[in-house]
This record gives structure tokens, C-alpha cells and sequence, in this order.
């Protein structure tokens, strides 16, 4: 492993309160939500941040280009040229490239935009990936025919839903990354690094569930810009949505940790 | 990003600058006064005599270039903890003025982009350059302190980065020893420490290779000690391979190698905090590539940095070394991170990130006779761990290993590790074949962390069931037998913090409040927080809450007041709703209501009419203002005619309003949570909505508005609500 550079929380009362728990052994809810809590602060900081911005139009455009004709054709047009992707990796390539293209040139490059862009490119391989031949390697039309059903409604739905639960979770390791592992040991709230990958998942399982609330909201948001927006969708019309649907992760989190408590 | 250095280089004046928080930092080359806090010293020690030859003056330049981008790199902070910004300030933005030979090639716009882009990538930095003409710049030898004159059995073949650790010791040794190559050996040494150490290696590493012995060149930066603040060191390798590069240019060659195994070289992040250069790009392949094309640039032919190490792993490159018999060599090898804590007893910590990687790739390639444990400050394996760090390494260290083992497919790979597709593009094949070779990579990577826990487990078995090792080693910690042992329960104390927070932040039932959130608004009613989405409806029932009219208000009033703009002197309407009415129109509004609403418009509406009317009358006028000013008298008048029915913008102000705020208490009334599960909250304020605002704004069936007012609004506030931002 080449040089890594690990960074630790600060001792602040809100993030006190995010090791304590941890260390108390609180459940994935508890501690969900006092990192979302504790994390107030650092979103208000990245307000209007390019990458998130950028990550939540793509996400955005796999919709509208599911109402097109010719959804790859689509996409080609406003940059994202996967007409002859053979595989979802080369879709990714070609996402990450659009994306980076536009942040790098910009110099705004930031921590959330990233974990932004990590997420939306995980959950679009991951689901196009479902979407593929399993016996035979995939072909340019099985990848058309993938990123065309992607934007459906109801796809969208799921894939948003996805996203954001992605998002929140790396949102919320990159936090938490940073005094969890640290409570490894005997004696300590992780016995065994078995304990650590149990929590760890418990979190994701935590997050998966809280993200329900954005599946149906999503599909129907899509719905009504088709509808209202002659199919385009801008990116500040992106963002907001990006924003409203993170916030309401947020207010899930806090609820169901109200409910555990 | 607010993290602005400015560095002028070669003892140019200091850039003035206005801004607060913008640091200026000179460095320089040139002089030769050491104790100025601005010194910078390059010296390329030991090169022999009879290999130097003159190289062309932009090599010169990109020497000075890669020394001063080091050290800003090492002379600037990227901050502390930084958590509460989202690493805001582990990114920089460096502007360079630098002096140069030849400016004309390193202003030209695709040099300056590629040097920017590769940097940009390499450190996560911003970089800008300015150069501009050097007066009387030093040559070459300014950086050449002397030259060997011993035997020379021949001109390099190879240029090499030698960095005195396993990967590249494997490297030269595959090149000097197993296929009888020339080696030029380039190694920089960041610390006087080392030297010794390198200085046996180097020897140990001649003998094996008789006839073949590498040639070496020694790198060593001297700066003013106040110029460390940042040991990151991210562009290391940009100096190291700028030295190569001009070295190899010596040597009439056109590449260099760096030898890293592919894990390291990927270095893919171990968890969610790594993020960009968080986990050294050192030897990315992108990197490596954006170095040929920056060198292909500087050279004016094509140039190569190559990794053949790429798709090895760390235990493969060791075996490597144990079947060329130079097993022995092992040992004199140092991989630590830590150099500061470095002796000669114990050259490695055990506990950093590099250490881990060493003696698990030791082991795997069952060379550990070579690695004496005893060289280690802290048994990788059996040593306590009390630092926090060092645990979190250590659990980080095993988590990735385990999680790359269980990789099936490249699409997985790329769902686990996105930053992956960065490199895929990079590796010479195509896209699909590079994922499932990296995939192969780290599979055979995880597969050795494992086979090493398992053979650890087995021999310290004894001592786990004793109990008789630390509790916070790896090994105890790796083994999991369960549940955890009993221990008392501890006290709950942030338990009772978070739940107290919760209450305290927890509005009570009687709160009431709206207003504008993170794309879109907060609603709290009855104590109870949701969200709504940022639509027109919102904002206006927004502003009909915090503000109930005495007398019900006309759509025409309410947008007015919603969008702060002057009800009579607004432009067009827009199709969302909205802007102001056109003052043209006032005359429909008086009549919709079929009495003046508001005080002043019918005093400005007979203004309009009598200026419209002077205006056709005026004969000095061009005819066509005249019938346009006819065509508006018309259009006002015409309302008349309608008996009361709205008509133009007023009409259309109403229809507006009404469908927006119909539209919200809709979708409150049939909001829900998840499919089928009502949400709560929305669908008691959406009759809250429908009980207070839209029954007395739009009355009972027949009637036309509020309080009989067509086109009014009104929302008639409980008794004991108040609603606030």
C-alpha cells in the first residue's frame, strides 16, 4: 500500500458526541444520525458544489434520455458519447471522462464532489450491470438497450433511490472512517475486525432503508419535468432536486433514530 | 478554494498581492547564500564523469521546474483535521512565476496545460505558471557539485528510480543481475539517514551484478528547514523523474522505468475518507503517462515512463528477487514511511502502511529469514498497537485486502472502487481486459493477505488461546471467535447526550414554521418537520401564512408583494408566474373587481389613458405610435365591455395563483412516506391548507373569490397559530 494519509475527528462537542457513541456501542441508527447531525457544518460549506452538481444533471439526463427515441443518440449529444460502449465499463470510463473534463477545467474539484461522482458512477455500473447478458460478453446494442431502460420512470426511481443511498453512506464513512476503525481491539467497542465489517454493514443496511423514502419521489419528480420542462432538465433544476432529496435522507435518518431511541 | 500561494522563483521580487489568506512564498535556486529564507539547493551527486554530457537548456528549465513545484508542495499546509470544511483545504492552488531559458516553449499553451493537467492529477493541486526570461541563469553545472571518475564498464542502457525499497531493488535486480542490462540508478534520499543504508544496498547490488553493476546517481535537496511544513510530498515523484528524464536525455535514451507493484501503483483507496490524492498517485498509470507526454513535449520526441511492475504484486516482486539469489539483499532494504523514527536497529516502525505491505508480501513469498523480525520497531503481527492511527491502518489494511479477494466481475470492482475507471484508460488494453486484470491483480493481492493470516493464526495459536499476546495486535484482532468477550455495560453517556439533543432540538407542538431549505422548504407543523419542494405554490402560500390580509388580497397584489416588485411599474409576466402586471393592464384589474382595489391604480390608470390619449392627438407624432397608443386605449377600455370578467393579466394572475396553491395542498393531501404508508405531516397541513386558506379564498360553490372578490386570496388564521420562519 502506497503512502495513505488517515485523518482523525475533531474534538468538537458535536463530533465527541459521534466518537462517543461508537465507543458506547450505539446501533447504526444512533450513529447515523448524530454524524449527519455533526455534519451540518461541512454541507453548509459545499453548498452549490460543481461535482455534486455535475453528478446529479448526469444522473438526471439517464432519465430524459429514457423518453428518447434513441437514448444513447441522446446522450451523445450533450457529451456523453456511449453509442459504441461495448461494456458498462466503458460507459463508466466515459462518465467519469464528461464529468472530470468539466470539474478539472474548472479547478473546483472538492471532497463531496467526489464522493458525488464515486457514487453515481457505482450505482450506474451497478445497474447496468443487471441489465446485461450473463452467459455471452456483452454487445454495443445490449448496452444501448441498458442505458435506454435506465431512464424509465420506475428505473429512475431505483436508480435515484441508489445514488443517494450510496452517497449518504460514503458521506457518512468519510466521517466516520475516521474514528471507527481506530475502536478496533479487545476491550474496545470492536473486539475483531469481524465486529468492525458487521457495524459497517448494518450502516449501509441502515442507509438502504432510510433511502426508501426517495425512490417514489424521484420517479414522479422525472415524470413532471418530462411533462413541465419539454424534457430537459437544467442543472441548477438538477441540483435543487439533488439537494431536496439529500435533506430528506436527513430528515429520515434523524426519525428513524428517534424511533431506535 | 481559498488556499492561494503565490511563488516567485530565481530571485524574482515578491508578488504584491491584496488579498487576505494569500501566502507568497519565494524560492530560489540561484543563490548561493544558504541561510536566506528563500534558499533552495539541487545537487545530483556522483554522477560519472565520463557520462555527463550537455543537454539542451530546456532540460535545464524542467530541472528548476520539478525542484521549486516540490518544494512549495513541502513548504505549504494542507490544513489540519479539516472535517468541518469537507477537506477544503487539503486542495491548493499554486501560482508559479518562474524564470526560464526558454520561454517560448514553456509558455506555448499545450505545454502549460499539460504540465497543469499532470500536476493537477498527481497532487490534486492547482497549478498556474508564469515564465518569463531568465537573465543569466547558471548551467548545468551549478547542480553538479563533481564527478566519479572510477572504472565505467559501459553506458547505461537504463535509466532507473531507485528508491531503496523492495519494489525497485527487484526492479534493478530483474534488469542488472537477471538480464545483464547497464543501469543507471537514480535515487533520491530524503534524509542523511538513509544514506549508509543505500550506500551497502548499492554495494551488496553491485556484486550480484559483476560485470553489469548499475552506475548511480544520488539526488539531494537542501532548503531552509522553515520550508517544511507538509509531508505529503505528493510531486515527489515529478522531481524524480524530471532528474531521470534529464539524465536518460545524457544518455541519448527515451525512456525511464520506475518498478512499483501494481496495488501501490493503483492504490486503491482503503476507505471513504482516501479520497483523490489522500492515497499516493506517485506512479498512477495516468500519471505515468501524462510524464511521457509532458517529457515528449520538453524533449521534442516521443518519451516513456514505464512501470513493468505493474501487474505484480508485492509478494510476486519479492519472489522475484529470492529466484535471482539475491535473497540476501532483502534485508538492507527499507520500505518504512516513518523515516523520522528510522535507526539502524530498527529501520522499519511496523506500523505504517508501508511497513504492513513489506512483511505481508515478505512472508507470502516466504522470504522472511531475509526480513529479520527483529528489524522492526513493532511486530506487524504481534505488537501492540496503542496509537489510534496505527489500528485504523491496520484495520483499513485488512478490510481492502478481504473486500478485492471477493471481487467477481470488473463491473463489481468498479461498483466497489470507482476512482478505478481513472486508470483503465491508461493501462494498454482495452478497457474491459484492463478491469479484469486489475481485478486479477488484487484478487492474487488479497489471496496472500489471507494465506499469510492463516499461517500467522496457525503458529501464534497457542499464544491467542493464552491470551499471552497484545490485545489491540493484528492477530488478536483478526482472530474472531465469536461474540466479544463479557464486559460490563458501559455508561451510557452520549447516549443520554444524543437524546437530549434531540429534545432540545425538537420544536414542541405548538411550533409553526416555513421556510426555504436545501432545494426546497422546511415545514414544521404542529412540531413535526417535513420537506416540500421548491415550487411557486409553496412561496405563495408562504407569504399568505406569515402574512393573512385583513381584507383578502388579489392574485395580482400577492405575486406583487411575493416578488417585492412595484405593482404598476413591472415588465411582462413570465410564463411561471412570475413578475408583475403590466401597467398597461391596470384598467382590467379596477374592473375585475368591479370597484378600485387599490388606491393609487385608478388614479394611474386615468394618467395612462390621458397620456394615450394626448399621444393620438398629437399630430407632430409618426403615425404608427399614434395608432399603437389607440391600439392600448382599446385593450384598457375594452375590459369594460366584459362586465366584470377578468380578462388579460389580472385573468391570468388568478388562474395562476390558484392552480400553484392548488397544485401544493393537492400533493399534501395525498402525500405518502413510501408507497402506501401516508406521510402524516404533509396531509394534516394540506388540510390545514384546505380548511384555513382555500375554502375562504375560493368560498362556497357559485361564489367567485374571497369575500365575493374575484381573483382575492386570503388565509384565515386559528386562534393560537403563528406561523414563522
Amino acid at each position: 500500500m502506497g503512502h495513505t494519509r488517515l485523518g482523525t475527528l475533531p474534538a468538537t462537542r458535536s463530533w465527541n458526541e459521534v466518537v462517543g457513541l461508537v465507543a458506547e456501542g450505539a446501533d447504526a441508527a444512533r450513529v447515523a444520525e448524530a454524524t449527519a447531525s455533526a455534519w451540518r457544518l461541512a454541507f453548509a460549506k459545499v453548498q452549490g458544489d460543481l461535482g455534486f452538481r455535475e453528478a446529479i444533471w448526469w444522473m438526471t439526463q439517464m432519465g430524459v434520455a429514457g423518453a428518447q427515441k434513441n437514448p444513447a443518440g441522446y446522450l451523445a449529444s450533450i457529451g456523453l458519447d456511449v453509442e459504441k460502449s461495448e461494456s458498462v465499463v466503458e460507459v463508466a470510463m466515459a462518465m467519469v471522462s464528461v464529468m472530470d473534463e468539466r470539474i478539472d477545467g474548472s479547478g473546483k474539484r472538492s471532497d463531496f464532489g467526489e464522493l458525488a461522482e464515486r457514487s453515481l458512477i457505482a450505482v450506474v455500473t451497478e445497474n447496468l450491470q443487471e441489465r446485461m447478458p450473463t452467459l455471452l460478453p456483452s454487445s454495443a446494442h445490449d448496452v444501448r438497450s441498458a442505458v435506454g431502460k435506465l431512464g424509465s420512470v420506475k428505473e429512475f426511481g431505483q436508480l435515484s433511490r441508489s445514488f443517494f443511498q450510496k452517497l449518504t453512506s460514503e458521506c457518512l464513512n468519510y466521517f466516520l472512517s475516521k474514528t471507527i476503525p481506530a475502536q478496533v481491539g479487545e476491550k474496545r467497542r470492536f473486539a475483531t475486525a469481524g465486529q468492525l465489517e458487521n457495524f459497517e454493514k448494518a450502516l449501509e443496511t441502515h442507509c438502504w432503508e432510510a433511502s426508501e423514502i426517495v425512490e417514489k419521489f424521484s420517479g414522479e419528480w422525472l415524470s413532471k419535468k418530462r411533462f413541465e420542462g419539454g424534457g430537459t432538465i437544467d442543472r441548477e433544476t438538477a441540483e435543487k432536486f439533488g439537494w431536496y432529496s439529500l435533506r430528506k435522507m436527513q430528515l429520515e435518518l434523524e426519525t428513524r433514530a428517534r424511533k431506535h431511541g | 478554494m481559498d488556499n492561494l500561494f503565490i511563488i516567485p522563483c530565481g530571485g524574482q521580487s515578491p508578488v504584491k498581492v491584496g488579498e487576505d489568506g494569500v501566502v507568497v512564498l519565494p524560492l530560489n535556486l540561484w543563490t548561493s547564500e544558504k541561510g536566506r529564507p528563500d534558499y533552495v539547493g539541487l545537487k545530483l551527486e556522483d554522477l560519472h564523469g565520463k557520462l555527463y554530457r550537455p543537454v539542451p537548456k530546456q532540460f535545464e528549465d524542467l530541472l528548476e521546474i520539478a525542484t521549486y513545484v516540490y518544494c512549495a508542495d513541502q513548504a505549504t499546509s494542507r490544513g489540519g483535521l479539516d472535517v468541518d470544511t469537507f477537506g477544503g483545504r487539503w486542495r491548493r492552488r499554486f501560482q508559479f512565476h518562474i524564470p526560464v531559458r526558454e520561454p517560448d516553449l514553456w509558455n506555448a499553451a499545450g505545454m502549460k496545460q499539460t504540465l497543469a493537467d499532470t500536476l493537477g492529477f498527481l497532487s490534486d493541486d492547482v497549478f498556474e505558471f508564469t515564465f518569463t526570461a531568465a537573465k543569466n541563469p547558471p548551467g548545468m553545472q551549478h547542480y553538479l557539485p563533481g564527478f566519479k571518475n572510477d572504472e565505467l564498464r559501459g553506458d547505461p542502457q537504463q535509466v532507473v528510480m531507485f528508491s531503496g525499497g523492495l519494489d525497485s531493488l527487484s526492479g534493478a535486480i530483474e534488469e542488472a543481475v537477471r538480464f545483464k542490462r547497464r543501469l543507471m540508478l537514480v535515487n533520491h534520499r530524503p534524509t542523511d539517514k538513509l544514506n549508509n543504508v543505500h550506500r551497502r544496498l548499492e554495494a551488496m547490488l553491485g556484486a550480484k551484478a559483476g560485470n553489469f553493476a548499475p552506475t548511480h546517481l544520488h539526488v539531494h535537496i537542501n532548503k531552509n528547514s522553515d520550508l517544511n511544513k507538509n509531508y505529503t510530498q505528493r510531486t515527489r515523484s515529478f522531481l524524480y523523474v524530471a532528474i531521470g528524464a534529464t539524465v536518460a536525455q545524457m544518455l541519448g535514451q527515451r525512456s525511464v522505468r520506475f518498478y512499483e507493484n501494481g496495488v501501490v501503483s493503483l492504490n486503491l483507496p482503503v476507505c471513504a475518507q482516501v479520497l483523490g490524492s489522500r492515497a499516493t498517485r506517485t506512479t498512477h498509470p495516468r500519471v505515468l503517462v501524462d510524464y511521457g507526454k509532458l517529457l515528449g513535449l520538453v524533449a521534442g520526441n516521443p518519451f516513456t515512463i514505464e512501470n513493468p511492475f505493474i501487474w505484480d504484486t508485492k509478494g510476486e516482486i519479492i519472489e522475484k528477487i529470492v529466484r535471482a539469489d539475491c535473497a540476501e539483499l532483502i534485508g538492507e532494504t527499507v520500505s518504512c514511511a516513518h523515516t523520522y523514527s528510522f535507526s539502524n536497529e530498527h529501520p522499519h516502525c511496523g506500523t505504517c502502511s508501508q511497513c504492513i505491505d513489506r512483511r505481508f508480501g515478505v512472508i507470502a513469498a516466504k522470504a522472511e529469514a531475509f526480513d529479520p523480525v527483529s528489524r522492526y520497531a513493532t511486530d506487524v503481527f504481534t505488537g501492540a498497537r496503542p496509537l489510534e492511527e496505527d489500528r485504523m491502518m491496520m484495520a483499513l489494511y485488512l478490510e481492502r485486502a478481504k473486500r478485492v479477494a471477493n471481487i467477481k466481475s470488473a463491473s463489481e470492482l468498479i461498483t466497489l472502487f470507482p476512482e478505478v475507471v481513472r486508470t483503465l484508460k491508461y493501462l494498454g488494453e482495452s478497457p474491459l481486459a484492463a478491469a479484469e486484470k486489475v481485478v486479477a491483480l488484487h484478487k492474487r493481492h488479497g489471496g496472500e493477505v489471507k494465506w499469510v493470516l492463516e499461517e500467522m493464526l496457525k503458529r501464534y495459536s497457542a499464544k491467542i488461546v493464552d491470551r499471552s499476546i497484545p490485545k489491540d495486535c493484528l492477530l488478536r484482532i483478526v482472530y474472531d471467535s465469536g461474540p466479544a468477550e463479557s464486559r460490563p455495560e458501559p455508561p451510557k453517556k452520549f447516549h443520554k447526550v444524543q437524546e437530549k439533543r434531540m429534545v432540545e432540538r425538537k420544536d414542541s407542538s405548538e411550533t409553526y414554521r416555513l421556510h426555504r431549505s436545501l432545494g426546497g422548504w422546511m415545514l414544521v407543523f404542529k412540531g413535526e418537520q417535513e420537506l416540500l419542494p421548491d415550487e411557486r405554490g409553496v412561496a405563495l402560500i408562504d407569504h399568505l401564512l406569515k402574512n393573512p390580509p385583513d381584507e383578502p388580497i388579489h392574485a395580482v397584489a400577492l405575486e406583487a408583494q411575493l416578488d417585492g416588485t412595484p405593482l404598476a411599474v413591472g415588465g411582462a409576466v413570465g410564463g411561471d408566474g412570475g413578475g408583475a402586471i403590466d401597467a398597461g393592464n391596470i384598467g382590467v384589474l379596477v374592473e375585475a373587481s368591479g370597484k378600485k382595489l387599490m388606491g393609487g391604480i385608478g388614479v394611474l390608470l386615468k394618467r395612462e389613458l390621458a397620456e394615450l390619449r394626448s399621444t393620438v392627438a398629437d399630430d407632430s407624432l409618426p403615425e404608427s405610435e399614434r395608432d399603437a397608443a389607440q391600439a392600448k386605449i382599446s385593450r384598457l377600455l375594452s375590459a369594460q365591455g366584459a362586465g366584470g370578467k377578468m380578462l388579460g393579466q389580472a385573468g391570468l394572475a388568478t388562474d395562476r395563483v390558484r392552480k400553484a396553491m392548488k397544485k401544493t395542498i393537492t400533493d399534501c393531501n395525498k402525500a405518502e412516506l413510501r408507497r402506501g404508508v401516508a406521510n402524516t405531516v404533509l396531509r394534516n397541513f394540506g388540510k390545514h391548507l384546505e380548511d384555513h386558506l382555500w375554502l375562504p379564498s375560493m368560498g362556497v360553490k357559485g361564489r367567485a373569490g374571497a369575500a365575493g372578490k374575484a381573483g382575492c386570496f386570503t388565509y384565515e388564521r386559528p386562534p393560537g397559530i403563528t406561523w414563522r420562519d
